[in-house]
C-alpha cells in the first residue's frame, strides 16, 4: 500500500517573501515525494497556493495548523509519516504534544526530521543552554535574577551592555539590551516578572554565523552552507547583509565552528537539515552556539542561487531514508549531495525594506524581523557584490551621488552610527567620505571590519571618479569593482550612452561566468550566471537558453502574482534542464530570494539579450512603469518590434500587467519563427475580461507592422470568439488574468516549445483544448507544438 | 602593473601583479580551498607548482605565522581569482601582498579563473609561466623547460632532527613534510624523528622505532626509488603508516602500479568514502597521481577508501602486516578535521603491533 505524508505549509501572516520561500520548497518536495512513490496530503493556511499543488498533492486541506485539526487529518487521511519542515517555529509545540501524548505511536504515524530532543531544544532556551553546557560548549553567562541589586551585580562582573528577559507566563517577551544603568531602572520599574528575569552577558560585538547541516540517518554529513553577516550579534539575522562563503575568520577557527556543528547534528539525531546561528569572537578564538532550527529557513537559499545545490529534494530524499550519496533528483539522475561549499564566486544577500529610500527609515533594528525579503547577488570580488546590491536596492544614488547625510555634523553622524537603524548604512557612508577611519567606525557600528574597508575602497572610487574624470585607469578599475555604466555617467555628468562609448575602449570585457561550486563543476549542472568585467581577450559568450527579464527600469513592489507566474516559469525550465537567468529590478524588489534558484542581476547589458546564445527571452513588465502608456500591449509590441531588428531572437514573450492588476500575455513574434514557417505554432489561452476594443487595436497593430511575415496570430476574446489574420501561419495567444490552469498550461506550452521531455506535455501534446474546461480549471486538451528541429535542439542541450 | 600567465599549449590569461615580479615557470594545479592560504602556499607538496586559487577572498585577515606548514616556500607562483583590497597594501606586514615580494613569490590577481580552472580540467595539468609579457618566445620557453624530477630531493631535509616527546618513537621519512603532521603526532605525544627521504632502512632499524611514517611531498613517486627499497625492506618488520605520496610509495612497494591523473584532486574538502563503514568524510587532497585499479586485487591490500566523484583509490591497508596509508592529507591543514582520527588509528594499529609481538 502506497505511504501517506503529511506535509505540512504555511502559516497565515508571512510577509510575501517568506511565503514563497516556503511554497517553493513545497512545491519541489511534493514533486519529490511523489516520484519516490509517496501520496502527499498538504496541510495550509494560506488560500493562495501554486496551483500546483492541487495535482501534486492527493488533497491539499486548508484548516488552521492546530493539535486538533492535525489529530483529525491523521486520523481521517491514514497518514503514514508527517514532514514538517517548512511549518513555523511556533507550531513546534503541536508535535511535541502529539509525541508527549502518544498519539503518534497509537497512531503508527512517524515524524520525520523531528524528535522529542530536538523538539524541546527548539522551544526552550534553557534546555538548550542546559544540553550544550552537558556537551562540554561553551555558554554565555547569564543567571536568572529577580531583584535590581542581583541584576547590578551582575554587571558588576561582567559590565554593561547586558540582554535582559522578563520571563512573564502572562505576556510574550523578547530579549531587552540594556545599556545603562538607568535603562535598567526603567526597566525593572516597569515591567514585572512573575518567573524572574533572565540576564545575559551581551556579545553584541561577535559576528553572526549562519551554518547548514545535512545528515542522513546512516551518519553522513556535510557542512553545505555558511554565511557571514555583516551586522555583529543583536541583530535578526534575516536583516542584515550576509556574504557566503565565510571569509573573515581563520581556517582553523572555521573547522573548529564546523567540526562542532556536525558534532551537534549528529547528537540531536537529525535526519534532514539543521541550520544553526553562532556568535564567534575574534579576539579570544572563541564560538557560542545561539539558535538551533531543524526547520527551513530562507536564510539558507543563497545556496541554490550560489551553487545549484537540490536543497528540497536532498531534504525529501534524505528523510526517508535515502544517503546523501544516492539523492534521486526530480529529472530521475542520482547525484552525491555530500559535497560542501567550494565556490569560485561570492553571494550576498541584501535585506529589502518597505522602503527603497532608506534615509527615511529610522526603524530600529534589533532581535525582531524588519525585511521583508531579500536581494541575493553573485559575484567575483566582495565590492562587486556590494555595488550589485546597491544596485538592486536602488541605494547607488543615495550612496555616490546624493549624500543626504552631507549637511549633518559629525556629532550627528557619529549619533548615527551608534543607532542601530535601517538608514545607518547610509551613515556610515557619509562617515567614510568624511574621513572617518574605519576603525573608528567599526568600533561605532560592530559592522565587518572587511565590509567597512570595501565600503570605503568603493567610496573612494567614486571621489576618484570624480576628480579624474574621463581617466581610463580609473574607470577600468570601477567597472572592475561593479559599478555601472550608469552610476559613472551620473558622477561625470555625462549620458550613459557616452559612458558606454567610453568604457568599449578599454581593454575589460563584460563576461558571463557559470556559477559552478563543488556541486554542479561535478554534475555540469549550472544553473546561474553572474556578470563581471575582467581583463581576458578570451570572452566566452554564456550559453543561457532561458532569460527571465523585466522591463528596465519598471516597478513593482509587491504583486504575489506576478512572483508567482515567474516563478513558475523558472522552476518548470529549470525542472527540465535549461539555464534560467532572471534580470531586472522587478523580480529582485518583489521576492528576488524567494525566486532563488536563478541570479538576479540588474546590471548586464540590454544588449546582450539581443545575443544569439539566448533561446528564449520573457519579458515580464508592468503598466506601473511609469515610461509606459496604456495600451500596454501596443507598447510593448514596439518593443518586439526592436526586438525583432536583431535576426538571432528565437522567441520573445512579453506579460504585461496593467493597472488593475491584470496579467497580459503576448507571444511569440520571432524572426526564427519566419525561418520556420513550416511550423506550427499555436498558443492556449484563458480568455478573460480581454476588451474588444484592445483586441482589435493590437490585431491591427499586428496585422499593419508584420504583415509581410510569414506567421499568424490568434486572439482568443472573452467569447471564445478568435480571428485570424490572414498572411499569419503562427499563431500568437493573448491571455489575460492569471488563474490556476494558466500557469501550469502556459509552462507546458512554453516547455514544450523547447523540451519533449517534460510529463505533463506529453500528456498534453497534440489533443485539443476545451476552452470552457480550460477556464473551469479542468483543462483535457492541448494543440499542437511549435517544434524545433532535432539538430536545433541537439543545439540548445 | 600587467602580468601574463602562459601555459604550455600557448593559452594567455592576463591579470595584475601582486608579490614578487619575478618570471616563475612551474605546474599548473587548480585547488579550490576556500581558506587556509598560508596552508596551502607554505605546503611542500605544491613544490614546483603554481596554484591557481578558485575562491575569492581566500585571505581577509592577512597572513598568519601560527599557521605556515613549513619554513621555506616551495611553490613557483600564485594566481587568485580576487584579493581583497586590504591584502594588497605592501606596507602592512601581515598584508598577502608584504608577504609574497618578502617571499619573492610571484602572484597574479583578477584572472579569469572560471576560463582558467575550465581549461586545466578540460586540457589536464601542464605547466605555465607568470611572464611580464606574451611574446611568442614565452610558449617556446615554457615547453622547453623540464620539471625537475627530485623535487623530493629539494624539499626533504637533508638532515635527521628530533621532535622529542614521551611516547612511541616514529620514524617520519620527510618527503616533503607539512608541520600538521608533526602537531599530530605531538597531540598524541609522539617521539618523532623526522630524516631525510634517502634514508636506508638499516639506518633507520638502528634507531629503533616503533614505527615508521612516509610523509606526503610532490611529484612523481617513481622518481625515489631509494625510498620505496627502504619501505620494502621495513615491510612486516614495523607498523607502516604512508600519507599522500607515503601513500604511493607504500604501493609501489607492494607491486602495485600507479597512474597519473589528468588534472589530479587539489582540494580541501573532497568527499571520500571510508568503504568499511560507508561514511563520507571530507578531506585535504592534493595529488596528481593515484593507484591504479588494475592490479589492485592481486596485491595484499585492501581499499579502505575511495573518492566518491571518480572513484579513486584513496586509502589502502595490508592484509596481514600494520601498513596503511591513506592518499589524501588527514592533517587537515587547511581543510576539515574529519580525518583526524586516522592518527589515532596509527597510534592504535602501533599498540596492537607493540602488544603482539609481546606475547
Amino acid at each position: 500500500m502506497t505511504k501517506r505524508v503529511l506535509l505540512i505549509g504555511t502559516t497565515m501572516g508571512l510577509v510575501s517573501g517568506e511565503k514563497l520561500d516556503q511554497e517553493k520548497a513545497i512545491y519541489v518536495t511534493l514533486e519529490s515525494f511523489q516520484q519516490s512513490g509517496y501520496e502527499t496530503i498538504l496541510l495550509t493556511e494560506n488560500r493562495e497556493v501554486f496551483p500546483d499543488f492541487h495535482t501534486l498533492a492527493q488533497h491539499v486541506i486548508f484548516q488552521d495548523i492546530n493539535l486538533t485539526n492535525l489529530k483529525s487529518i491523521i486520523i481521517q487521511y491514514q497518514i503514514d509519516f508527517i514532514f514538517p519542515t517548512y511549518a513555523a517555529n511556533n507550531k513546534l509545540n503541536i508535535f511535541k504534544n502529539l509525541i508527549k501524548q502518544g498519539f503518534l505511536e497509537k497512531n503508527h504515524v512517524k515524524l520525520l526530521v523531528l524528535n522529542q530532543k530536538n523538539l524541546n531544544l527548539m522551544i526552550s532556551h534553557k534546555a538548550l543552554t542546559n544540553y550544550l553546557q552537558n556537551k562540554g560548549f561553551r555558554l554565555i553567562e547569564h543567571e536568572i535574577i529577580n531583584k535590581f541589586d542581583e541584576a547590578m551585580a551582575f554587571v558588576q562582573q561582567h559590565h554593561f551592555p547586558i540582554i535582559i528577559r522578563v520571563n512573564n507566563k502572562e505576556q510574550k517577551t523578547y530579549w531587552n539590551s540594556i545599556n545603562t544603568k538607568e535603562e535598567l531602572i526603567h526597566l525593572f520599574q516597569t515591567t514585572k516578572a512573575s518567573e524572574g528575569y533572565e540576564v545575559e552577558r551581551s556579545i553584541n560585538t561577535f559576528k553572526e554565523i549562519t551554518m547548514t547541516t545535512v545528515r542522513d540517518r546512516f551518519d553522513n554529513k556535510a557542512l553545505i552552507y555558511a554565511s557571514e553577516d555583516i551586522d555583529p550579534i543583536g541583530i535578526h539575522s534575516n536583516d542584515s547583509i550576509s556574504v557566503t562563503p565565510v571569509y573573515s575568520i581563520t581556517n582553523r577557527l572555521f573547522q573548529r565552528i564546523r567540526d562542532a556543528v556536525l558534532k551537534l547534528t549528529r547528537l540531536l539525531k537529525i535526519v534532514g537539515i539543521c541550520t544553526f546561528h553562532l556568535a564567534v569572537d575574534e579576539k579570544t578564538d572563541s564560538f557560542y552556539v545561539l539558535e538551533i532550527s531543524p526547520l527551513f529557513q530562507s536564510k539558507i537559499l543563497p545556496i541554490i542561487a550560489s551553487t545549484g545545490y537540490p536543497l528540497f529534494e536532498v531534504i525529501c530524499q534524505i528523510s526517508l531514508g535515502c544517503r546523501l550519496q544516492n539523492v534521486l533528483t526530480l529529472d530521475g539522475s542520482i547525484i552525491n549531495a555530500a559535497v560542501e561549499l567550494t565556490p569560485n564566486h561570492l553571494t550576498g544577500r541584501f535585506p529589502i525594506w518597505q522602503s527603497p529610500q532608506l534615509v527615511d527609515l529610522n526603524n530600529n533594528l534589533g532581535p525582531h524581523k524588519s525585511s521583508l525579503g531579500a536581494v541575493i547577488v553573485n559575484g567575483n570580488n566582495l565590492e562587486t557584490v556590494i555595488m550589485k546590491g546597491f544596485k538592486i536596492l536602488n541605494l547607488s544614488d543615495d550612496i555616490f551621488i546624493n549624500h543626504p547625510d552631507a549637511k549633518l555634523s559629525d556629532e550627528q553622524i557619529e549619533s548615527l552610527l551608534f543607532h542601530t537603524s535601517i538608514r545607518r548604512i547610509i551613515a556610515v557612508c557619509e562617515a567614510l567620505n568624511r574621513g572617518f577611519d574605519v576603525q573608528e567606525i567599526q568600533s561605532f557600528t560592530k559592522y565587518n571590519l572587511v565590509f567597512l574597508e570595501t565600503l570605503k575602497h568603493l567610496l573612494d572610487l567614486a571621489r576618484l571618479l570624480e576628480y579624474k574624470k574621463g581617466d581610463l585607469d580609473t574607470l577600468l578599475l570601477s567597472k572592475r569593482y561593479g559599478f555601472t555604466d550608469f552610476l559613472i555617467a551620473k558622477l561625470w555628468n555625462l549620458t550613459t550612452a557616452q559612458v558606454t562609448k567610453i568604457t568599449s575602449q578599454l581593454s575589460l570585457n563584460r563576461l558571463f561566468l557559470p556559477t559552478p561550486s563543488s556541486y554542479s563543476l561535478d554534475h555540469g549542472a549550472v544553473l546561474n550566471y553572474y556578470s563581471s568585467f575582467l581583463d581576458d581577450p578570451f570572452i566566452k559568450e554564456p550559453n543561457y537558453q532561458i532569460i527571465i527579464n523585466n522591463y528596465p527600469n519598471s516597478d513593482m513592489i509587491s504583486n504575489h502574482e506576478m512572483t508567482i507566474l515567474a516563478h513558475q516559469l523558472i522552476h518548470r525550465f529549470q525542472s527540465d534542464g535549461y539555464s534560467v537567468a532572471a534580470q531586472g529590478n522587478l523580480l529582485s524588489k518583489i521576492d528576488s530570494h524567494a525566486l532563488g534558484d536563478f541570479y538576479v542581476d540588474s546590471s548586464y547589458n540590454k544588449s546582450y539579450l539581443f545575443s544569439p546564445q539566448n533561446r528564449l527571452n520573457i519579458a515580464i513588465n508592468t503598466i506601473e512603469n511609469q515610461h509606459i502608456n496604456y495600451p500596454v500591449s501596443i507598447y510593448n509590441l514596439k518593443y518586439q518590434q526592436q526586438l525583432l531588428q536583431n535576426h538571432q531572437i528565437t522567441t520573445e514573450i512579453i506579460f504585461i500587467q496593467d493597472n488593475q492588476q491584470r496579467l497580459w500575455l503576448s507571444l511569440p513574434i520571432t524572426n526564427v519563427l519566419k525561418k520556420l514557417s513550416s511550423q506550427h505554432f499555436e498558443m492556449t489561452a484563458i480568455p478573460s475580461k480581454l476588451k474588444t476594443g484592445l483586441v482589435k487595436r493590437i490585431s491591427d497593430y499586428v496585422h499593419s507592422n508584420y504583415q509581410n511575415t510569414k506567421f499568424g496570430t490568434i486572439i482568443i476574446s472573452d467569447n471564445d470568439q478568435w480571428q485570424w489574420l490572414d498572411g499569419f501561419t503562427i499563431n500568437v495567444g493573448i491571455v489575460s488574468q492569471v488563474n490556476p490552469n494558466f500557469i501550469d498550461v502556459l509552462c507546458h506550452c512554453l516547455v514544450g516549445i523547447a523540451t519533449p521531455k517534460s510529463q505533463k506535455s506529453k500528456h498534453l501534446f497534440g489533443r485539443k483544448i476545451n476552452l470552457k474546461q480550460l477556464a473551469n480549471g479542468l483543462y483535457t486538451t492541448k494543440v499542437k507544438y511549435f517544434d524545433l528541429p532535432t539538430t536545433y535542439r541537439q543545439e540548445l542541450k | 602593473m600587467k602580468r601574463y600567465l602562459i601555459l604550455e599549449d600557448g593559452t594567455v590569461f592576463c591579470g595584475d601583479s601582486v608579490g614578487s615580479t619575478t618570471i616563475s615557470t612551474g605546474e599548473l594545479v587548480v585547488t579550490n580551498n576556500i581558506g587556509g592560504l598560508e596552508q596551502t602556499i607554505t605546503d611542500q607538496t605544491y613544490n614546483d607548482q603554481i596554484i591557481v586559487f578558485v575562491s575569492p577572498l581566500i585571505s581577509t585577515i592577512g597572513m598568519n605565522r601560527d599557521d605556515y606548514e613549513s619554513i621555506a616556500l616551495s611553490c613557483k607562483g600564485v594566481i587568485f581569482n580576487s584579493i581583497p583590497i586590504n591584502q594588497m597594501d605592501e606596507s602592512n606586514p601581515k598584508s598577502l601582498a608584504h608577504f609574497l615580494k618578502k617571499r619573492r613569490l610571484p602572484g597574479i590577481t583578477n584572472v579569469n579563473i572560471q576560463r582558467l580552472a575550465a581549461h586545466v580540467k578540460k586540457h589536464g595539468a601542464m605547466k605555465a609561466s607568470i611572464m611580464d609579457a606574451d611574446d611568442e618566445h614565452a610558449i617556446d620557453q615554457i615547453r622547453a623547460l623540464v620539471i625537475p624530477h627530485d623535487r623530493v630531493k629539494t624539499v626533504s631535509t637533508k638532515q635527521p632532527y628530533p621532535n622529542p616527546n614521551v611516547g612511541f618513537k616514529i620514524a617520519v621519512i620527510d618527503l616533503g613534510l607539512k608541520f600538521s603532521i608533526l602537531r599530530q603526532l605531538s597531540i598524541r605525544k609522539c617521539d618523532s624523528i623526522i630524516l631525510p627521504y634517502n634514508i636506508s632502512a638499516e639506518d633507520i632499524l638502528e634507531l629503533d622505532p616503533d614505527a615508521v611514517l612516509f610523509t606526503s611531498g610532490p611529484g612523481d613517486p617513481r622518481e625515489i626509488p631509494e625510498t620505496i627499497a627502504t619501505c620494502q625492506q621495513l615491510e612486516g618488520k614495523l607498523p607502516i603508516f604512508g600519507i599522500g605520496l607515503g601513500h604511493l610509495v607504500v604501493a609501489l612497494a607492494n607491486g602495485a602500479e600507479i597512474e597519473q591523473m589528468s588534472y589530479g584532486h587539489h582540494g580541501s574538502n573532497i568527499p571520500t568514502l571510508e568503504i568499511a563503514t560507508e561514511n563520507i568524510e571530507f578531506s585535504n587532497h592534493n595529488h596528481n597521481y593515484t593507484v591504479a585499479h588494475t592490479n589492485v586485487a592481486q596485491i595484499n591490500f585492501f581499499i579502505t577508501y575511495r573518492c566518491v566523484e571518480d572513484n579513486t583509490i584513496e586509502g589502502l591497508r595490508h592484509r596481514s602486516d600494520p601498513t596503511m596509508t591513506v592518499q589524501f592529507q588527514p592533517e587537515a591543514a587547511p581543510g576539515t578535521h574529519d580525518t583526524l582520527y586516522i592518527f589515532d588509528e596509527f597510534i592504535e594499529m602501533i599498540n596492537s603491533f607493540k602488544q603482539g609481538n609481546q606475547l
